[in-house]
């Protein structure tokens, strides 16, 4: 035995751990959206300057891109309940799921506007006169000349979100949720602690799977849209 | 339940533990850079198999959460050391330090991430460059 690992157990825990990955993959999917959602208001704000909550959307994105996802998490898990019990809301019943998808969103919809705000800026200012000048709405301008020009830009950056965020999802056993890192305490638990490390080294592969599987995805979509954006250049 | 007051006293105890972090950080990225140096020097050389190895490596760390780099290197360190020093003929009753733990697994953390920063940006020299600084 290498360094006392029992690598059958090793494969055991793997297969009890494969339970697990499909809720984790949907919370992870459900933050991702949502924080993509955030994101593009946060940006709407932004370039609009909008008064007052311009200032509001700064104060947030420098405190979420500053702090740590755990301090997210114990601080929506424990602070929001508080908070909204003053006004009368009682959340106190709600699931542990919604505080995790809640907490991620709001780190990753931070992140994600700083990906997408320099790909916006990055677009020409002739792109928009451009449009203007052969009278498209607002609507048709982003949706035809402006997005399809910040998509090669954006999914490098989007693609390391994403990575992130399922790297993020590995810190959420502490507020009680059985994700893979739950579900590898409990498993742990039930094993009076004896094989700890097998346990989190069949954890560390899931996620290494999972993470290798994502980023063959994304240099797909990377691949496919740098070839649309060459073909627009040379047609 | 929420006291200002009590928030102003931890922020104060709290603040006490900051130089340690700071200058644990300091040293975890110290030990990164030079060993994502040396493997991006090494990957640089092509040595067969050690770049499949390395490459493997990088994969493997930047595809795993790093709370589970931290609990793997705090339950195989010890099993590592009896290993090495013992060779593993003594039961393990070795404790290590859990900041030799920390430095140790966040510093092989960023080493992957450093090593692809200097790889590129090894890479982004012209060759003519090299060349030249060949040249007497």
């Amino acid at each position: 035995m290498l360094l006392g690992i029992d690598f059958i157990y090793v494969f055991e825990v793997l297969i009890k751990l494969m339970k697990v990955v499909p809720y984790t993959l949907l919370i992870m999917l459900v933050s991702g959206i949502f924080g993509l959602i955030l994101a593009i208001l946060i940006l709407a704000i932004r370039l609009n300057k909008t008064k007052g909550l311009n200032m509001a959307v700064g104060i947030y994105l420098s405190f979420f891109r500053s702090t740590p996802v755990l301090i997210h998490l114990f601080l929506v898990y424990y602070g929001l309940p508080i908070l909204l019990d003053k006004i009368g809301i009682d959340i106190s019943s709600w699931s542990k799921s919604v505080f995790a998808v809640l907490s991620l969103t709001l780190f990753n919809g931070a992140y994600i506007s700083e990906v997408l705000r320099p790909a916006y800026l990055a677009v020409e200012m002739g792109q928009h006169d451009a449009a203007d000048s052969i009278g498209l709405t607002k609507l048709k301008k982003l949706q035809r000349i402006i997005i399809p020009q910040m998509i090669p830009i954006v999914l490098p950056g989007l693609g390391n979100a994403l990575i992130d965020l399922i790297k993020d999802t590995s810190v959420l056993f502490v507020i009680g949720l059985v994700d893979i890192m739950g579900r590898a305490k409990l498993l742990i638990a039930n094993d009076y602690g004896v094989q700890k490390l097998e346990v989190y080294i069949a954890a560390g592969i899931i996620y290494w799977i999972i993470i290798k599987i994502f980023n063959v995805i994304v240099s797909r979509f990377e691949e496919k849209y740098q070839l649309a954006d060459n073909q627009n250049l040379s047609g | 339940m929420f006291k200002l007051n009590l928030l102003f006293e931890d922020i104060f105890s709290i603040a006490t533990v900051i130089p340690s972090t700071l200058f644990l950080a300091f040293v975890i990225l110290i030990t990164g850079i030079l060993i994502g140096g040396l493997l991006a020097v090494f990957r640089l050389l092509k040595i067969p198999l050690l770049d499949k190895l390395i490459l493997g490596y990088i994969s493997f760390v930047r595809g795993i959460p790093l709370i589970i780099h931290l609990y793997i290197a705090y339950y195989i360190l010890p099993n590592a050391f009896n290993a090495i020093f013992n060779e593993g003929t003594e039961a393990s009753g070795i404790t290590i330090s859990p900041v030799l733990t920390i430095i140790v697994a966040f510093s092989l953390y960023t080493s992957a991430g450093q090593s692809e920063n200097i790889r590129a940006a090894l890479l982004s020299v012209e060759t003519g460059q090299i060349e030249a600084g060949f040249r007497r």
